[in-house]
C-alpha cells in the first residue's frame, strides 16, 4: 500500500519554521490536493517527502515503512515520484534523455523501461515528435508534459507535483489537468497535488488540506471545501 | 620551422591535455576547478619512481599499486574539497579547499622526497622516426593515452546512462536526487576516475617529463590553462587546448629561450578570455 504519512513535521531554513509542525495522510488510490498561499509550506511540504530537506522533528512514513532518515535518492525505488516546481527538466539534454534519466533506477529492465517509454509516447504524442530535440527547445506545456513523464518512467506509486500549471495558457492547463485525471483513473496513480488554481484543482481531488504558515488550517471533502465560505474567500477569489 | 619542435609541442601538449581532461571528469559533476588535481600527476610519478625505479617491481605489480593509491588519493580529495563544500555553503569555499588540498599533499610528498626528480626508465627504449623528426616510444604512449581517454570519456557523456547521469548532476543536483540518481556517488565516482586518469598521465610522463614533488600546482596550472582555452568542461576542449599550448610552449621556447615559454601560454590565456571568454568548444557559461 502507498499510504503516506506526514507527522508533525517541522522544517527551519535558518532560524525560521517553513513547516510548523505539518500532519496530512494520502491513502493509496487517492488525489489529495494540497493548497495555500504562497509562502504557507506547500513546496517545502513535498522537498521534505522527496528527501531533499531534513524535519528538525516530526516523522515520515511511505508504505508502512518509516522514510524520514532515508536517503533522497532511494525514495524514488520505493515509488515516490515528484514533478518539482518550475519543472526542471534538463535542457541541455534531448527528450529521451531526460525520459531515460527519469528511468534511472529501472535501468537493469531494459524491457520494461522501453514499456514505459511507449507509453509516456502514447500519453503525451508530442513528446514522440520531439524525441531527439533538447528540451531546452520545448515550449512550457511540452516542457510541463515532459516533467510529468520524466517522473513517471520510475513507475511512482505516488506522483507528486508542484503547481504545474505555472507559466501556462489556460487551454494548456486544461490539458494538462486531463492527462492528470485520466492517470489518476485509468492506473490508479495516486496523487498529491500542489496548486495556485484552486477551484481546479478541487474540482479534480477527492481530498485537500489547505495550509497556512506551516500547518494544516483546513481539510477536508473537496466537494465540501469548494462550497465552504472560508474556502471562498481566502483561495478561491482570484483563480478566474 | 623544425618539425622536431613541433612533434614535441604536440608530445607536451598530451600531457597538458591529459590534465586538463582530468580536471574535466572532476568538474562535469560538481562545476569544481580542482587546483589540487595536478597532485595526482605528481603521485603517478612518485609511484613509478618508487616501485620501477627503485625497488625494481615489474611493470604491472607497479600499475597495480598506481591504481589503488589513486583511488585511495581520489577518495581522500573527494572528502577534502566537498565535504566544506557541502558544509559551509558558500559558493567560494570550492577555491580555498582545492587550494588547501593541493598544499597538504605537496607537503607529503615532500617529507619523503625532498630533493627528488621523479625520473626512472622508458619502457620502450626505442624512439620513432616520424617525418625525419626523432621521437621516443614512451612520448608516444602518453599521446597515445590521451587519445584514447579523450575518446572514451567524450564517448561516456555522450552516449551512456552514467554520462547523462553526470551532467543532470551538474545541471541540478536536486532534480537529479528526485529521479533516484545517486550525486554524491557520481561525485565520488568523478573525483577517483579523475585522480586515476591523471596518475596514470604522471606514471606513463615521468620518464620522459621533469617532475618534482613540488610540481603539482604547475601542472595544474597548464591544465587550467589548457582547460579554460579549449572550454571549460568540454573533453575536445581539454585536447585541443592542451595540444595548443603545447606547441605554443614549444615553438616559443625553441625560438625565444625557456622563459618566454610559459609567458606565451599565459598570453594565450589572456587573448582567449578576451576575445573568446568560453573558450574553443565552451559552452556559454550557465550562471547559477
Ligand atoms: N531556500 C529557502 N531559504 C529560506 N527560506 C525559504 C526557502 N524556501 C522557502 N523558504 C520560506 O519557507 C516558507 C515556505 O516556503 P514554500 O514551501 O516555498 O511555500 P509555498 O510553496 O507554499 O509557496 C516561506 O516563508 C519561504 O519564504
Ligand atoms: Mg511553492
Amino acid at each position: 500500500m502507498s499510504n503516506l504519512e506526514l507527522k508533525n513535521l517541522t522544517i527551519t531554513y535558518g532560524g525560521a519554521k517553513a513547516l510548523n509542525g505539518l500532519s496530512i495522510e494520502v491513502k493509496e488510490g487517492e488525489f489529495v490536493a494540497l493548497l495555500g498561499a504562497n509562502g504557507a509550506g506547500k513546496t517545502t511540504s513535498l522537498r521534505a517527502i522527496s528527501g531533499l530537506l531534513k524535519p528538525t522533528t516530526g516523522s515520515i512514513r511511505f508504505g508502512g515503512e518509516d522514510i524520514t532518515k532515508l536517503s533522497g535518492y532511494k525514495r524514488v525505488a520505493l515509488g515516490i515520484g515528484h514533478v518539482p516546481e518550475g519543472r526542471q527538466i534538463f535542457p541541455d539534454h534531448t527528450v529521451d534523455e531526460n525520459l531515460q534519466l527519469g528511468s534511472f533506477i529501472k535501468r537493469k529492465s531494459y524491457k520494461e523501461v522501453s514499456q514505459t517509454l511507449e507509453e509516456m509516447f502514447g500519453l503525451f504524442p508530442k513528446l514522440r515528435e520531439r524525441r531527439k530535440q533538447m528540451a531546452g527547445t520545448l515550449s512550457g506545456g511540452e516542457a510541463q508534459m515532459l516533467a510529468i513523464a520524466r517522473s513517471l518512467m520510475s513507475r511512482p506509486r505516488i506522483l507528486m507535483l508542484d503547481e504545474p500549471s505555472l507559466g501556462l495558457a489556460p487551454q494548456m492547463v486544461l490539458e494538462m489537468f486531463r492527462y492528470l485525471k485520466k492517470l489518476h483513473a485509468e492506473q490508479g496513480l495516486t496523487i498529491l497535488l500542489v496548486e495556485q488554481q484552486a477551484r481546479l484543482a478541487l474540482q479534480l481531488a477527492s481530498r485537500a488540506y489547505i495550509l497556512e504558515r506551516g500547518q494544516v488550517k483546513i481539510a477536508g471533502l473537496a466537494e465540501d471545501l469548494i462550497i465552504d465560505k472560508r474556502v471562498a474567500e481566502a483561495y478561491l477569489g482570484t483563480s478566474h | 620551422m623544425d618539425l622536431q619542435i613541433w612533434v614535441e609541442g604536440l608530445y607536451i601538449g598530451s600531457v597538458y591535455a591529459l590534465i586538463a581532461l582530468s580536471m574535466t571528469v572532476v568538474y562535469q559533476p560538481t562545476r569544481i576547478m580542482n587546483f589540487a588535481q595536478g597532485e595526482g600527476f605528481v603521485l603517478g610519478a612518485a609511484i613509478g619512481y618508487q616501485t620501477i625505479g627503485v625497488w625494481h617491481w615489474p611493470v604491472w605489480q607497479a600499475g597495480a599499486a598506481l591504481i589503488l593509491l589513486a583511488m585511495a588519493m581520489g577518495y581522500v580529495m573527494e572528502r577534502m574539497v566537498m565535504l566544506p563544500v557541502q558544509l559551509s555553503g558558500n559558493r567560494f569555499a570550492w577555491i580555498i579547499a582545492t587550494l588547501a588540498a593541493a598544499l597538504i599533499f605537496q607537503s607529503l610528498f615532500n617529507l619523503p622526497y625532498a630533493n627528488v626528480t621523479f625520473g626512472y626508465f622508458e619502457f620502450f627504449k626505442t624512439r620513432a622516426n616520424i617525418f625525419g623528426a626523432h621521437i621516443a616510444m614512451q612520448k608516444i604512449l602518453v599521446f597515445t593515452f590521451m587519445v584514447f581517454a579523450a575518446v572514451f570519456y567524450d564517448q561516456l557523456l555522450k552516449r551512456t546512462l552514467w554520462g547523462r547521469s553526470i551532467r543532470a548532476v551538474a545541471h541540478n543536483n536536486d532534480t537529479s536526487i528526485i529521479l533516484g540518481i545517486p550525486t554524491k556517488l557520481v561525485i565520488k565516482v568523478a573525483f577517483i576516475s579523475g585522480t586515476v586518469l591523471i596518475a596514470c598521465a604522471g606514471f606513463l610522463a615521468a620518464p620522459v617529463i621533469i617532475v618534482a614533488p613540488a610540481s603539482g600546482l604547475f601542472f595544474t596550472i597548464q591544465g587550467f590553462t589548457a582547460a579554460i582555452i579549449g572550454g571549460v568542461g568540454s573533453p575536445k576542449g581539454a585536447v585541443a587546448g592542451g595540444l595548443m599550448i603545447g606547441i605554443l610552449d614549444s615553438v616559443v621556447r625553441s625560438s625565444l629561450g625557456g622563459t618566454w615559454g610559459v609567458f606565451s601560454t599565459v598570453m594565450a590565456l589572456a587573448l582567449i578570455l578576451v576575445v573568446r571568454p568560453n573558450g574553443f568548444f565552451g559552452k556559454r557559461v550557465v550562471g547559477r
